[in-house]
């Protein structure tokens, strides 16, 4: 500004004599001057707008804003169970993602040809149903659910519009039907319903990354459901169960019921096939009860080699007990058991008392349902009231109803050296001891194993021995109550076996419900022809799986051991 | 002096700023770096888990029976044909009068 001044003073002199020339240069200077000024200033204000601009994004960008929310993947959301598996670690249950096949039906090009091309890959899907629902003209509606990667795969590959996916975490059980009763099933929002799902709901989704491993083994499991099969259709039976116990540990090896259904598909299965006979289903299970009765005259001090006058006819009220087996002679214990006799173990009960036998069988826990993790577990079903005649019937397992897995842990009890040990199907490894409690004397326990060793090579067992390995069993065939009694047709098979006699660990305990007679069984359907045949399969298969060794000299044992017969 | 004194002030502001931003965005790098392993992780498990199951089926001792029934004539192992070390006593002399 001041170079500025003089000149414009100096202009104003001299405007007098030369105005017009001295303006021109004037006004030229001047307005370079401030056109320069004006430049810069823009220059600077444009500068200065865009550092602006600038520095409040990066302050912006670097320090207001948040972290960027995580993504979700889909994938994160499906481990929300954990798996299952059985004793030597094989799976049972786990949680896969499927994918569950949607279209936009504004989108699908062409729905005849999509439609066809779907069938084509998913051949499950029936084309009208697939065409009516392209057709539909929804923005969402489910085509398939639960698709493998494979089919899903396949669809991918047909390149139509309008077909999309969507994660679904499902529960899949690659054993099938293989101990379909013990796994249970999920309901569609994974929650546990039924079965080990539903007994150990809350641990298996309070730690999904644990495996939960239960007392079952597949092979065991695998082995006793193939031969209630050969059973079941060879001698047409509406039903069957069966039960491997560890008799020392409480541990449920197996269990099976058949019909059975496929957990995969629950949804599918008939509510009859649901049923788990072996821990729901009660039956009087006849025959299979003595040897509970027998222990219980040896532990009342009955002496086992007094003869019982079985060849006369006993009647309580008017009603006669009859033997199928009958004998001319009197019978001691260890025949009245062998041959199985209705009268014989009627006597020792009756000898013994009513009061005496309830407590008896209490202590057994056959008065309660059995306490094991399983919902399905069902009371038994008790007689009104305990006349004489009862004490009679319930010591040959009539007029009391229980669940095959009662009768197997009471059973149990009786080979194991006398405690009751309560069932589990959670692992237990060694060191960790199931409750137990002792029922009867050691010695008790010791002689009802020669007696039913002996039921097996002199008595009514002899179809399920397994040549060389002392086998211990006893057999029981009880006629179905139903209108008017007891139906002669129709029974209820059923029979134990434990092994190895010297230290019993395994228990089976087989029962089918109606069989009929098959070629080979000579028009008979009781348990010999039936439920022991299957149990001595089972116990082979059993025993070569684990690779015990014969026993050979303990087919001679009950009788050098006890005298017995 | 103030003036320098201030200028150096807002330089280190400047300079700062631009390490956080640096940091900054280092650490959404970082983080979408992890995102995508966390996922690839996810989906390896998840792959993991459905080799798992298929193995469970393939081994499956139901579907193992029956190929080995099928394709191998094999059946369930008899009890007769399990024999102790004594009987195998009484066995090898016959065997080896044989080879002779």
């Amino acid at each position: 500004m001041s170079e500025n001044a003089p000149n414009s003073r100096r202009a104003q002199n001299l405007s007098e004599f030369i105005p017009s020339r001295q303006l021109v240069v004037e006004d030229v200077e001047f307005e370079a001057v401030r056109e320069g000024r004006t430049r810069i200033i823009i220059g600077v204000l444009v500068f200065l707008g865009v550092f602006m601009l600038i520095l409040g994004r990066l302050a912006e960008v670097a320090i207001l804003s948040d972290a960027p929310d995580r993504t979700i993947y889909a994938q994160t959301e499906a481990k929300t169970r954990a798996d299952i598996l059985d004793r030597n670690g094989a799976l049972l249950a786990t949680t896969l993602q499927t994918f569950s096949l949607y279209a936009d039906t504004r989108l699908v090009g062409s729905p005849a040809e999509t439609a066809e091309l779907i069938v084509m890959v998913l051949p499950d899907l029936d084309y009208d149903e697939v065409y009516g629902r392209l057709t539909s003209g929804k923005e969402f509606i489910w085509i398939s659910r639960n698709l493998t990667p494979k089919e899903r795969q396949a669809v991918f590959e047909l390149g139509q519009p309008g077909l999309a996916f969507e994660v679904e975490p499902r529960r899949v059980y690659p054993a099938g039907r293989i101990g379909a009763h013990i796994m249970g099933w999920t309901d569609v929002d994974m929650q546990g319903a039924a079965g080990a799902e539903r007994a150990f709901d809350a641990q298996l989704m309070a730690e999904p990354d644990k495996p939960k491993k239960l007392s079952i083994d597949l092979r065991f499991q695998n082995i006793l459901t193939e031969e209630l099969h050969w059973g079941m259709e060879r001698f047409k039976a509406d039903g069957a169960a069966g039960i491997i116990l560890d008799v020392q540990s409480g541990e449920i090896l197996a269990l099976a019921s058949l019909p059975d259904f496929d957990p995969n598909n629950y949804a599918a299965a008939l509510p009859q096939t649901r049923f788990n006979r072996a821990t729901m289903g009660t039956y009087e299970l006849g025959s299979t009860f003595k040897p509970l009765t027998m222990a219980l005259a040896l532990e009342s001090g009955i002496d086992p080699e007094r003869p019982m006058p079985v060849q006369d006819p006993l009647i309580i009220r008017r009603k006669s007990i009859r033997d199928d087996h009958k004998s001319n002679d009197p019978l001691k214990m260890f025949d009245v058991l062998a041959d199985s006799s209705n009268r014989g173990t009627a006597m020792y009960a009756l000898e013994v008392g009513d009061i005496a036998q309830q407590d008896f069988l209490r202590k057994f826990g056959l008065f309660d349902r059995v306490p094991f993790e399983l919902a399905e577990s069902a009371a038994p079903q008790l007689p009104p009231e305990w006349q004489d005649l009862t004490t009679a019937t319930v010591s040959y397992g009539h007029g009391i109803a229980v669940t095959p897995l009662a009768l197997a842990t009471a059973l149990s009890a009786l080979v194991n050296g006398g405690d009751y040990v309560t069932p589990t199907l959670e692992y237990r490894s060694i060191g960790q001891s199931q409750p137990r409690r002792r029922v009867i004397k050691q010695g008790t326990s010791d002689m009802m194993r020669d007696m039913m060793r002996y039921v097996m090579t002199d008595g009514t067992g002899r179809n399920a021995e397994v040549p060389g390995f002392g086998l211990m069993g006893k057999t029981g065939t009880a006629e179905k109550p139903g209108r008017g009694g007891y139906q002669e047709r129709n029974l209820v098979t059923s029979f134990v076996a434990a092994f190895p006699h010297s230290d019993p660990k395994y228990l089976i305990f087989i029962t089918y419900d109606e069989p009929k007679a098959a070629p080979g069984t000579y028009g008979y359907a009781t348990a010999g022809w039936n439920a022991a045949p299957t149990a001595g399969q089972v116990a082979e298969r059993m025993i070569t799986l684990l690779g015990l060794s014969p026993e050979r000299q303990s087919a001679a044992l009950p009788l050098a051991a006890t005298g017995g017969q | 002096m103030k003036r320098a004194g201030i200028i150096i002030l807002i330089l280190i502001g400047f300079a700062l700023v631009a390490a956080l931003y640096v940091t900054k965005t280092k650490a959404q790098s970082v983080q979408k770096d992890m995102e995508r392993l966390e996922s690839q992780l996810e989906q390896e498990q998840s792959t993991i888990r459905v080799l798992e199951a298929e193995i469970a089926h393939l081994q499956n001792p139901a579907r193992l029976s029956e190929l080995a029934q099928t394709h191998l004539e094999l059946g369930p192992t008899k009890a007769s044909q399990m024999i102790t070390l004594d009987e195998m006593v009484v066995r090898i002399p016959v065997k080896a009068e044989e080879t002779q």
